[in-house]
């Protein structure tokens, strides 16, 4: 039989055609309060993932591929690692995702951006086969100005991510002894967090900051309301920005803007009898701002806003006014299913565990997700908010690069977490050289400095190892609030200093002796317990328990002490993990009061009777 | 110029080939008298200060005697049990970094203690650790923590095994029960370690219900018993079925959850008893199979007894063991829980039970001490080489016997002590025998580049070395003589070294003679400049090119490394010479004029040469 001609073209363009992968359109929606107006909801699981072990798919040129032969299909946000825990895993790989998407119905004229809350580690990002930018930092959002948009047909978003990580990122990559990857929590990679399309009508409000500030219980409070507002349109615009706070309209002004430029506003208004903002009574004032210019522009910004004060005063951290004791949990985002790519259930679980055995401050190791801080700011949990520069080796950290770095991951958190109300402290890092020597020192100014003029409300923190033989260290000068990563009684130390649980106290009156003027807290103690067993075995759940019973009634013993946390929950570390259990069950870190489903273990009961009993706030 | 060189063979000298031997033979602790009765125990903290004790006749009846050790050297003795009228016997001592001290001994059938807190504090009076209720105490055994906590065991003569607790403050508990994991049987000689984190385990002896003896083993953790008492000796050994276990010892880590006991067992071989010393690792609240330490399989000949084990809190150990016949001491060292082949350390010269003793140190080196003949030999080893038995008695001070008290102990570094008798009871000695770790050899900095200074400034690290009575020195070297010995860690020559790739070395020297000699660094002197010749053409058209020439050479020196040249006009080049004996270049002006072109040659010291030459452009 004869085929003709035109048949056979048409069955070579349907081979070498694109296998179609639908092309729908993001609905107008957040999955958070705060943030910009026009944002639309790219997450789903309409996305396609490929694994790219050999790193070919640059030079191979996937961002243009039209096939989904070798692409899977996945929902983001997604860990690619989520469930493998492989030396591979760890060590990181490179992951493309893609996405084909239409263009919501918007005005003529309007901008688009691409928003991403998290990817780890490096992203590259291409539309329509066409490069858009690139990032490079895990755990805080940034955005990419999308041009080449088809606002007509299907377009084509392509995310490849690198998670391989290298000495000189946040947290940096190191090696057991055994030569295995090394951390302490998993490398998840990919893309971990929401992705939004953000529409732009010639004007846009990037940034907002709400900053309350009062003096006393009963005082009036001054609340800041700053704006910087974008004009994308194409000629100068004069652009009014308006603002509502609780019941309070306040006008931020008009001005002009050049075009491509950025204006800020800012207004200070005064609240008379504010309802303060407090663990106990998590009381949020709505905050609205609108801008707008000639010819339609405008953006529209919304958060949550809390009053309180929290500050370091007389060697202790006070909030409103108030000495604190508070008792927490630190955690890692890390779900059994989803990896690093934590969905909202998972994050309301962590929420509902602190708050049944009582804890009111969530330590974390990184910025964590914008859906927590609102639950944070919510539920009334203050969360010791801290960028990933942990145990970053001398030799690294006097690196100008690394710690420009960690300068900018300091400057995004506050930029991306100041208006939460839960937020108790900026904390430049954990476990350091516990020597610290003139990088450290250096290191350490700098970051405070940089942390008071970006927010001069809030302490600056820092969590070191606490090695009692270490002595006093001029360092920490800068420093409000000192974490102690206190494991007496659990891990040994250097030359065995902290085998001896009956030491803590001892060791924390010396810390005290050594830091008067400065707030002291503890943001790590506790032992792993991943079965039942002796109280005398170390590893088991009775064990565990009383270690925890033991710290807490030490701790209860400091009046000065500003709080404490435990550990919350089992999280995966990394491979070969031991933890100082000679029974482990690597890669889990067990030190968690909560197994990895969120099963209590005794020492939850424990915690659970402690937190409850210690007045954490107030007179 | 006056040079060094002329120096060296004034001061040259003759060096040992490899560092001395560590041991030190025995000193007089106390004694020649016959008021002294028996050696007692020695123990070293990981920073290498400890104690020593004994018994001696006082006032007609044994009392016990300490004497703390400073730098591996005793200090005055003491008498602890002031006030006791009656023999005291079995003491036993533990001790801690800063010169803590803990003393417990028998008296009346009790068991008493005493503590001296720091060097800056006297020993406490004798205080009862056992309470009234526990009579005939004997067979004590001790153990303190690295944080200054200590645990004593004993045996009473109801046939129960008792454990104590002492606290940091020196107050004393017992737990309301005997280790026994059943009362009502007859247990007996306890041995003890504790870990770091204030947990010990003691492993003792005890007759099942099967009417053999077990050893057995169980936590303690302040006053409270581990609820799970194990059984370290084993129902057979390779197939062959095992029958009455005894003589534990035990290690344990910083971490309570890793811990070895060693004990001897009877194996039933083909219808023969054969005894054997084993080593079971406890870890978590479980032990592992059953490591023969002997180094002996079945058929086991006369077979093994005297287990003992020295251990540090990193995991480091020191297994010994003695053969039965012929006498044979047996040893190996444990790392990271491996162990290494159990080899023998006598030369066949052991023909009497040697009651071995092992010292380890967190270097995975130790010492075997052991009786030969009528003396105590001692052995230091590594998993790669065995040094041969030296004698620590001195004969002169008369017979020594192992079986009446030989005890050993090291600190962290390697440095051990020795404690026995010497001499007929009309002049007997407590005595003690030393092995100083020789100083290491120290980190030299090497620097390969060549020197332009002919006193270049060397360098290298502190030599720390704990039991050294005098700073060590370092004896600098170059070219293998001696140019210097001081304690500083730098050394600038007081007159230039002749040019010439010499190398240097630091042999240091501890308070005791001992040496160490560190390996060869460069040290490369050129003072000289190279020469140069340049052959540049006096005219040359602008904007056509001008060859040049320039011929280095650095004769005995350390190489020119470039050749720089200015053509004059603001133009520069630098010509890699690399070895070559002739470098090229062309330059073309485009400006008319006269000309200075200077040619730089430069060596691999820094050392630099320039020639001119004048240069007409039309």
């Amino acid at each position: 039989m004869r085929v003709p001609p035109s048949l056979l073209l048409l069955a070579v363009a349907l081979a070498l055609a694109p296998v179609a992968q639908a092309a729908t359109t993001p609905p107008e929606k957040a999955l958070y309060h705060d943030g910009p107006t026009g944002r639309y909801l790219m997450n789903g699981p309409d996305w396609l993932v490929r694994r790219d072990a050999h790193d070919v798919g640059e030079k191979g040129r996937w961002f243009a591929e039209s096939s989904t032969g070798s692409w899977t299909r996945v929902s983001v946000p997604n860990a690619w690692n989520a469930t493998d825990v492989s030396n591979a895993s760890m060590a990181g790989s490179v992951t493309w995702y893609r996405k084909d998407f239409r263009v919501p119905k918007a005005a003529a004229g309007t901008a688009w951006l691409i928003h991403f809350d998290n990817v780890r580690y490096r992203a590259t990002v291409w539309l329509n086969g066409k490069r858009l930018g690139a990032h490079a930092g895990a755990y805080l959002p940034w955005e990419l100005r999308v041009r080449g948009l088809d606002a007509r047909g299907a377009n084509r978003l392509v995310v490849r991510v690198d998670n391989r990580t290298r000495k000189t990122d946040l947290p940096p990559a190191r090696l057991t002894v055994e030569g295995a990857p090394n951390g302490g929590w998993w490398n998840y990679g990919g893309i971990l967090g929401d992705v939004y399309l953000r529409g732009v009508h010639g004007v846009d409000i990037e940034s907002v900051r709400v900053t309350p500030a009062v003096s006393c219980t009963t005082c009036a409070a001054s609340v800041s309301v700053s704006a910087t507002v974008r004009n994308y349109a194409r000629r100068r615009a004069r652009v009014s920005v308006k603002a509502q706070f609780g019941s309070i309209a306040v006008n931020l002004g008009k001005r002009a803007i050049g075009a491509g430029g950025a204006g800020t506003y800012s207004k200070t208004v005064q609240v008379p009898k504010p309802h303060l903002w407090s663990p106990g009574d998590p009381f949020l004032y709505d905050v609205s701002l609108a801008a707008s210019a000639g010819g339609g522009a405008a953006a529209g910004y919304r958060v949550y806003s809390g009053i309180r004060s929290i500050a370091v005063r007389a060697g202790q951290l006070q909030l409103n006014g108030f000495p604190t004791h508070f008792r927490g949990m630190f955690f890692h985002e890390d779900d059994p299913v989803h990896g690093g790519a934590v969905p909202p259930e998972r994050e309301e679980l962590f929420v509902k565990l602190m708050k049944d055995i009582g804890g009111t401050v969530l330590r974390t190791h990184y910025p964590v997700s914008p859906y927590l801080h609102e639950l944070a700011d919510r539920r009334g949990l203050m969360i010791w908010s801290e960028i990933p520069v942990y145990q970053v080796p001398h030799e690294v950290l006097a690196k100008s690069s690394v710690r420009a770095l960690a300068a900018r991951m300091l400057s995004d958190d506050i930029a991306a977490n100041g208006n939460h109300p839960s937020v108790m402290a900026w904390s430049i890092a954990n476990e350091l050289r516990a020597r610290p020597a003139g990088t450290e020192t250096r290191y350490f100014s700098d970051q405070a400095k940089l942390a008071k003029r970006l927010d001069p409300t809030r302490p600056v923190a820092l969590a070191i190892a606490a090695y009692a033989s270490i002595g006093c260290q001029a360092a920490y000068k800068p420093i409000e609030l000192i974490g102690l990563n206190s494991y007496f009684g659990w891990y040994q130390g250097p030359d065995g200093e902290l085998a001896d649980r009956d030491r803590l106290s001892g060791a924390m009156d010396a810390m005290r002796a050594c830091y008067p003027r400065q707030a002291l807290a503890v943001t790590e103690f506790g032992a792993e317990g991943n079965r039942s067993g002796p109280i005398e075995e170390r590893g088991t759940y009775e064990f565990q328990a009383d270690l925890y019973d033991y710290h807490l009634n030490v701790y209860a013993s400091k009046p000065w002490l500003s709080g404490a946390t435990g550990t919350l929950q089992t999280f995966k570390a990394r491979p070969g993990w031991d933890g100082g259990n000679p029974l482990p069950t690597p890669p889990f870190h067990d030190k968690g009061v909560f197994d990895y489903a969120g099963k209590p273990k005794p020492a939850a009961a424990v915690v659970s009777r402690w937190y409850h009993q210690t007045k954490q706030y107030g007179p | 110029m006056r040079r060094i060189g002329a120096l060296i063979a004034v001061l040259l000298i003759t060096l040992p080939a490899t560092a001395q031997a560590g041991f030190v033979p025995a000193v007089a602790v106390d004694g020649p008298s016959a008021d002294v009765l028996s050696a007692g125990d020695v123990r070293l903290a990981r920073d290498g200060s400890g104690a020593v004790t004994w018994l001696r006749s006082d006032a007609g009846a044994a009392h016990v005697f300490v004497s703390p050790l400073v730098l591996g050297t005793p200090g005055a003795p003491q008498r602890l049990d002031t006030g006791q009228v009656n023999a005291s016997s079995q003491p036993r001592v533990g001790v801690s970094s800063g010169g803590r001290i803990l003393v417990t001994w028998v008296n009346d059938g009790r068991l008493y203690a005493s503590l001296r807190p720091s060097p800056l504090e006297a020993f406490s009076p004798p205080a009862a650790v056992s309470g009234a209720g526990l009579a005939g105490v004997h067979d004590p055994s001790l153990s303190m923590t690295i944080n200054g906590k200590a645990y004593a065991g004993f045996t009473t003569s109801g046939g129960d095994v008792w454990a104590a607790y002492m606290a940091v403050d020196g107050s004393w508990f017992l737990p309301d029960a005997p280790l026994d994991v059943d009362p009502a049987r007859s247990a007996a000689r306890s041995a003890v370690a504790a870990s770091g984190d204030g947990t010990a385990l003691f492993a003792w002896t005890e007759t099942g219900a099967d009417g053999v003896s077990h050893v057995f083993a169980r936590r303690v953790i302040r006053q409270r018993l581990g609820s799970v008492p194990r059984e370290a000796s084993v129902g057979s050994l390779d197939g062959r079925p095992g029958g009455s276990a005894d003589s534990p010892g035990v290690g344990m880590e910083y971490d309570s959850s890793y811990a070895w006991v060693v004990f001897r067992q009877d194996f039933t071989d083909a219808g023969v008893v054969t005894s054997r010393a084993l080593a079971r690792r406890l870890k978590a609240s479980d032990f592992g199979p059953p490591t023969p330490i002997d180094g002996l399989s079945f058929p086991a000949g006369a077979g093994a007894d005297q287990p003992r084990i020295a251990f540090t809190g990193r995991g480091r150990g020191t297994f010994s063991s003695a053969l039965g016949g012929p006498f044979a001491v047996m040893a190996t060292l444990l790392k990271n829980n491996v162990f290494a082949p159990t080899g023998r350390l006598d030369a066949g010269t052991v023909a009497a039970p040697p009651f071995a003793v092992p010292t380890t140190a967190d270097d995975e080196s130790g010492t075997v001490s052991w009786q030969r003949g009528v003396g105590i030999v001692g052995s230091h080893f590594t998993t790669k080489a065995t040094e041969p038995e030296v004698e620590l008695s001195v004969p002169a001070f008369g017979p020594a016997d192992a079986s009446a008290g030989l005890e050993a102990s090291a600190d962290r570094a390697g440095n051990a002590a020795i404690t026995f008798a010497q001499g007929d009871p009309s002049a007997r000695r407590v005595v003690l025998a030393l092995y100083d770790l020789p100083p290491r050899a120290p980190a030299a900095h090497n620097d390969a580049r060549w020197h332009a200074e002919g006193r270049p400034k060397l360098h290298w690290a502190t030599v720390v070395d704990a039991w050294s009575p005098t700073p060590v020195t370092y004896r600098v070297e170059i070219d293998h003589v001696a140019v210097a010995t001081q304690t500083g860690t730098t050394y600038r020559p007081s007159v230039p070294i002749v040019d010439g790739d010499h190398r240097w070395r630091i042999v240091t020297t501890d308070g005791r003679g001992q040496q160490s000699i560190g390996i060869d660094r460069f040290l490369r002197i050129d003072t000289h400049q190279p020469r140069l010749e340049l052959i540049a053409p006096l005219k040359v058209r602008h904007g056509a090119a001008a060859s040049f020439l320039a011929s280095p050479t650095d004769v005995g020196g350390s190489g020119v490394s470039s050749v720089e040249l200015d053509f004059g006009d603001g133009s520069k080049a630098i010509l890699r010479v690399n070895g070559r004996t002739q470098a090229r270049a062309k330059h073309r002006y485009s400006v008319a004029g006269r000309r200075t072109v200077r040619a730089t040659a430069v060596d691999q010291a820094g050392n630099r040469r320039t020639v001119k030459a004048r240069i007409t452009v039309k």
